[in-house]
């Protein structure tokens, strides 16, 4: 019993110190940029009476340049650390990440597809982009799951092999629709392979709020589910489980998660590998509190690597899925390590 | 109150299990035992309705398997799989928790008081805090133990409790093995269905009320154990010589090792 009192006091201690950082680094990424905010004006510019009178060059930056970047940040970050956490639960499997595994360059190269080859003429570009997405990353998904499957359960390495293939085969695809592509298109394609929050405006953030706040929901719900799925199928289902139910409505909420992020951001990496590790290390597996926890850490952090990849080289800027692969990377490195003794995981 | 009719189950062709009829009243501990290939662990993931069976009935408590919801079936019975595949760092008090996720919610001190009991007496309470990952393979299965006995902790006004083990006594030692099985006496006597899959007759004679012995998917005999379990029969199926002693009244079996032919 004290056991379970000190995890719930740590978990909430976590939860205040993650909100704390979240308010914390927001108000910073409105301050910092090439356009500098005094500190003191930024209660004034985001409409509360202080009587400070901040420039409009200072409005404009942070009321319609670094608010809606800054707010898509979170909404992305948030959406790809729970999409991370939902998807290791799911397949029972602590390496499995959206990135790695090729949902992200399938929702992406459907994307380019789209965009490239025009065919988002009969759509308006926002409802065609984030299907186009949508269907590329569930295909993705559908093939990994269905490949890495041996005895009802993923194996790691014909997981990440799957992974390597589809990634492959979709950084093609892409390559080749950027050889083809005219100068705008190209510009896009650029974003989906390498990551970026700098094409966020009110318009992308009112299509993304729905699209990611249903998965942002729905998927904690789930957490009890997914809990006695990390048992096993069978011990999930004589846990009163609807097991294939389950299975399809996570995929189709992770996948969602990742392809309206791709579609706005292009591919952000290794931050749904990153984020549920760090978040298991403070909580233990319990979903409960990983997938919250999981989207807390990931829009903090993300905010973070955002406000790195547009300030650290100012005025240029960094595209911030290699700033995020950067610190990925050699983190996935660990990881292979830690788990590469441990054959009950393979 | 779980009766199996006729069950038969095929892979590829071939079948695992054909024309089983089993029958487990409230109350009672029926051990299914047979040499390895018999079907034994095929038979349990029927009965539970993990596999549905390709011709044949089950019925729980006088309705069809299928008539009840999988939540439905978790509050009254919980099942143990042979295989545990638990990668994840859950503490012990964790995973024995899980076993409570389709129970009615009790108070939070009620619920914690009935985590502590099923790890009492599933001798784990010292590893209560312990990793899952980095217990040993007898250490684990008492968790797991802990774990389906917390399930069914309690009647429910649903419909009779069951409890279905797939060789509870795999990694256990002899003492454990026998503690085991006086836990699944235990619940028993509180009026549960328990089904065994055991491999050793003398657990077996020692604590089931009724056996199936299955050889090559068919039963080879059902009833008493001490009255199934015959030398004849034991040494016809297992291949080996087996004898047939007794201390007292009860009977014990021996493989007769002098008499085992060359490998």
């Amino acid at each position: 019993m004290s056991r379970g009192l000190i995890a719930r006091g740590r978990v909430r201690l976590a939860a205040a110190v993650l909100a704390a950082l979240l308010i914390a680094c927001t108000l910073a990424a409105l301050v910092i940029g090439p356009v500098a905010i005094a500190p003191e004006h930024l209660p004034a510019i985001l409409g509360l009476p202080t009587g400070a009178d901040p420039s409009d060059v200072e409005r404009l930056a942070v009321l319609q340049i670094r608010l809606p970047r800054v707010c898509l940040a979170l909404l992305v970050g948030a959406a790809l650390g729970l999409a991370g956490a939902a998807m290791q639960g799911l397949m029972r499997n602590p390496l499995a990440d959206p990135g790695l595994i090729g949902v992200s360059a399938g929702a992406a190269f459907a994307a380019a597809v789209l965009m490239v080859l025009g065919v988002d003429r009969l759509l308006p570009t926002a409802v065609a982009l984030p299907a186009a997405s949508f269907i590329g990353g569930a295909a993705a998904a559908a093939a990994v799951l269905r490949l890495s499957l041996v005895d009802g359960r993923t194996r790691i390495a014909t997981m990440l092999l799957a992974g390597l293939a589809l990634n492959a085969i979709a950084g093609a695809g892409i390559g080749f629709l950027a050889y083809l592509a005219d100068d705008f298109a190209l510009r896009t394609v650029t974003l989906w392979m390498f990551g970026s929050l700098g094409h966020a405006g009110f318009g992308e953030l009112a299509l993304a709020l729905p699209l990611l706040l249903l998965p942002l929901m729905a998927l904690p719900a789930q957490a009890r589910a997914l809990n006695a799925l990390l048992l096993g199928e069978a011990e999930a289902l004589h846990l009163g489980i609807d097991v294939e139910v389950l299975k399809r409505r996570v995929s189709v909420l992770i996948v969602l998660a990742v392809a309206v992020s791709v579609a706005l951001a292009g591919i952000i990496g290794f931050i749904g590998l990153i984020v549920p590790h760090l978040v298991r290390l403070w909580t233990g597996p319990d979903h409960r509190y990983v997938l919250p926890g999981s989207a807390l850490l990931g829009a903090l952090l993300l905010l973070v690597a955002d406000t790195a990849a547009r300030t650290l080289f100012m005025p240029a800027e960094l595209p911030i899925g290699i700033l995020t692969a950067l610190i990925g990377g050699p983190f996935f490195l660990a990881l292979l390590l830690r788990y590469r003794d441990r054959p009950e995981l393979a | 109150m779980l009766t199996a009719r006729d069950l038969s189950y095929v892979v590829d062709g071939r079948a695992l299990l054909r024309g089983i009829s089993v029958d487990i009243g409230p109350g009672t501990v029926h051990a299914v035992l047979g040499p390895n290939g018999a079907g034994k662990t095929t038979l349990l993931r029927l009965l539970s309705g993990e596999l549905p069976p390709h011709s044949g009935t089950i019925t729980y408590a006088g309705r069809p398997l299928q008539a009840w919801s999988p939540q439905q079936l978790a509050r009254l019975r919980a099942v143990l799989p042979q295989r545990e595949q638990l990668g994840f760092a859950f503490t012990v008090e964790e995973v024995v928790a899980l076993g409570r996720l389709p129970c009615p919610r009790h108070r939070i001190e009620r619920e914690t008081e009935i985590i502590a009991e099923a790890m009492k007496i599933s001798g784990i309470s010292h590893l209560r805090t312990r990793r899952y990952p980095t217990l040993s393979g007898g250490e684990r299965a008492r968790v797991h133990l802990a774990r389906v006995l917390a399930q069914i902790w309690e009647p429910v006004e649903l419909g009779p409790r069951a409890l279905m083990l797939d060789e509870p006594t795999a990694n256990l030692d002899l003492a454990y093995q026998h503690h085991c099985l006086r836990l699944a006496r235990r619940f028993a006597a509180q009026g549960v269905a328990v089904l065994l899959v055991l491999h050793d007759p003398n657990l077996v004679l020692a604590y089931a009320d009724t056996a199936t012995l299955l050889c090559c998917g068919e039963v080879i005999a059902q009833g008493a154990p001490a009255e199934i379990l015959t030398a004849a029969r034991l040494t016809q199926v297992y291949g080996v010589p087996i004898d047939v002693m007794h201390d007292g009244a009860r009977p014990w079996i021996r493989v007769a090792v002098d008499r085992i032919g060359p490998p």
